[in-house]
C-alpha cells in the first residue's frame, strides 16, 4: 500500500502570484511591420481616392451646367440685351380678345376714337350691302351653299370648339412640362438631394469617428478590466479552497475517531458477553413474551 | 499603462452613433455594440473589489491555531497586480486614430467643396433660367444640348418623347416610306 500511496501525485501547491500568471491569458499579438500599416489604414486611402474621384466627376458635371447656363442667361437676359426695341416675345395663355368669335378687337378699338362703338358694325353691314348692291359680290345658286355652310361651321364651333381647345391646350401644356418643366425640376431634386447627403455626411462622420474610438479604446479596458475582475476572483477562490480543505480535514479526522472510538466500545461490549448471560437474557425475553401473550388475545 | 480602473458601464452614446452610422456600416456598429456590452455583461458579473471571506467561520472550525490569521493577513496585503497592456494596442489605436483623423478632415473638405458646388447648381437653376413662357427653340437648343433639340442630333425635330408619339403606329414607322413617297 505504501508504493500505492506514493504514484498518488499531489498538485504542486503555487504561490498566489504564481497561481495568477499561470490562469493569467496571454495577450493577442498586434500586426507588425506591412499588416501594422493595414490595420492603421483600414482601406482609407482608397476611400479617400475614390471620394475625389467622385468630387471631381461631380464638380465637373455641375459646373458644366452652372457655366453654360449663367453664360446663356447673360446672353439673353444680359447687359447687352436690348429690351426696349427687342423685348421677350411671350407665350399668350389665351388668345387675344376676339368678337364674334373670329373679328379681333384691336380692329375695332383701331375705329374707335374716329367712328365710336358702332363704326366697325356699321362698316361690316355697309360693305357687303354696297358689293350686292353693285353686283360685285353675285349672289348665284352655288353662293346658297353659303346659307347652309355658315350656320353648320358655327354650329360646329360652337359645340366643339371648347373641348377641342382644351385638348389642344392640354397637349401643349404636356409638351412644354415635359421638354422645360420636368428636366428642371429633376435636376432641381438632384441638386437638393446632394445637398442633403453631404449635409448629412458633413455632420455625422466627425460623431461616427469620435463615438468610434472611445468605443475600441472602451473594449481594450473592459477586456483589462475583466481580467483584473478574474483575477481577485481566482485569489479569493485559492484561499477559501485553501482554508476549506483545513476545515475538512479536521471535520475528517474527527468523524474517524468518532467511528473508531464507537466500534471500540461496540467490540469490548460484544466481546464481554458470557455465554451465561446470554442464556439468561433470551429466558428473560421468552417469559416476557408469555406475560405479553394472554393480553394481546 | 495607468492604474485607471475603468467603471464597469459604455460611455459611448450608442443611440447617437447608431442614428449617424451610414446604412452599409449598420452591421458593423451592430457587432461592435454588441462585443461591448457582453464584455460589460461579463465585467459585471464578476467582483469589482477584493471578495470578502468569512474570517470567523474558518476560525471557528480550523482548529490549527495561527493559521487563519497568517491566511487572512496574507490575503488582506496581497496586492492583485492591474493587467497592463503588453502589446501596445492603446498606441497603436492613438496611431490609428490620428490617421484617420487626418483623411477624415481631407474628406470634410471634399464634402464642403461638393456641398458649396451643389448649393451653386441649385441657385443658377432657380435664378438663371428663363421664365416659361418665354423659351425659344434656340433656348432650348443651347440649353440643353445634346437632346432631341440639338441640331447634331439625328432625331433633331422629330417627335417629342412621349407615349402618344412613340407607341404604334409611329413606333414602327420607317422614315422615307410613308404616303408622300408613293406619290
Amino acid at each position: 500500500m505504501a508504493s500505492l500511496a506514493s504514484r498518488v501525485f499531489l498538485p504542486k501547491q503555487l504561490s498566489l502570484s504564481a497561481r495568477l500568471l499561470h490562469t493569467s491569458r496571454a495577450a493577442l499579438a498586434i500586426p507588425k511591420g506591412p499588416e501594422r500599416e493595414e490595420f492603421i489604414d483600414q482601406g482609407s486611402a482608397k476611400i479617400l481616392k475614390s471620394m475625389e474621384a467622385w468630387k471631381e466627376q461631380t464638380k465637373t458635371g455641375l459646373s458644366s451646367v452652372t457655366e453654360r447656363f449663367e453664360r446663356l442667361h447673360e446672353i439673353y437676359y444680359g447687359k447687352d440685351r436690348d429690351f426696349t426695341n427687342y423685348p421677350p416675345v411671350k407665350m399668350q395663355p389665351h388668345m387675344p380678345k376676339v368678337r364674334l368669335g373670329i373679328l379681333p378687337d384691336s380692329w375695332f378699338q383701331a375705329f374707335y376714337n374716329k367712328t365710336g362703338v358702332l363704326g366697325p358694325y356699321i362698316l361690316a353691314l355697309g360693305v357687303p350691302t354696297f358689293l350686292i348692291s353693285k353686283e360685285y359680290w353675285v349672289l348665284d345658286p352655288e353662293g346658297m351653299v353659303l346659307l347652309v355652310s355658315v350656320p353648320a361651321l358655327i354650329a360646329f364651333v360652337k359645340k366643339y370648339g371648347q373641348r377641342i381647345k382644351e385638348m389642344e391646350a392640354k397637349k401643349a401644356n404636356e409638351l412644354d412640362e415635359s421638354v422645360i418643366v420636368r428636366p428642371i425640376e429633376a435636376a432641381k431634386d438632384s441638386g437638393r438631394d446632394l445637398v442633403r447627403l453631404t449635409e448629412s455626411q458633413l455632420q455625422s462622420f466627425p460623431i461616427v469617428f469620435e463615438e468610434a474610438f472611445k468605443a475600441k479604446r472602451e473594449i481594450l479596458d473592459l477586456q483589462l478590466e475583466e481580467e483584473y475582475r478574474r483575477r481577485l476572483a481566482e485569489v479569493a477562490r485559492t484561499v477559501e479552497r485553501r482554508m476549506t480543505y483545513h476545515v475538512e480535514l479536521a471535520a475528517a479526522k474527527k468523524s474517524f475517531q468518532q467511528q473508531h472510538l464507537v466500534q471500540w466500545v461496540l467490540d469490548g461490549v460484544t466481546k464481554s458477553i458470557t455465554p451465561q448471560q446470554e442464556k439468561e437474557a433470551i429466558q428473560q425475553c421468552i417469559r416476557e413474551l408469555r406475560a405479553l401473550a394472554p393480553k394481546a388475545a | 499603462m495607468s492604474a485607471a480602473k475603468r467603471v464597469s458601464s459604455t460611455a459611448v452614446n450608442w443611440a447617437r452613433l447608431a442614428q449617424h452610422t451610414p446604412a452599409q456600416q449598420a452591421d458593423a456598429m451592430r457587432s461592435v455594440r454588441s462585443r461591448c456590452e457582453t464584455l460589460v455583461a461579463k465585467v459585471n458579473s464578476l467582483p469589482a473589489d477584493k471578495p470578502a471571506i468569512d474570517w470567523a467561520h474558518f476560525a471557528k472550525t480550523v482548529p490549527a491555531p495561527g493559521l487563519v490569521d497568517k491566511f487572512r493577513k496574507e490575503y488582506e496585503a496581497f496586492k492583485v497586480p492591474y493587467p497592463r497592456d503588453t502589446e501596445g494596442w492603446h498606441e497603436l489605436i492613438d496611431e490609428q486614430q490620428k490617421r484617420q483623423s487626418e483623411i477624415l478632415s481631407k474628406s470634410q473638405a471634399l464634402l464642403t467643396e461638393v456641398h458649396d458646388a451643389a448649393n451653386s447648381y441649385l441657385k443658377t437653376l432657380d435664378e438663371k433660367i428663363p421664365p416659361r413662357d418665354e423659351w425659344t427653340m434656340e433656348m432650348l437648343c443651347l440649353y440643353f444640348p445634346g437632346t432631341l433639340f440639338d441640331a447634331n442630333n439625328p432625331d433633331f425635330n422629330r417627335t417629342p418623347n412621349l407615349p402618344e408619339y412613340t407607341e404604334a403606329p409611329n413606333k414602327n414607322r420607317v422614315p422615307g416610306t410613308g404616303l408622300l413617297s408613293k406619290l
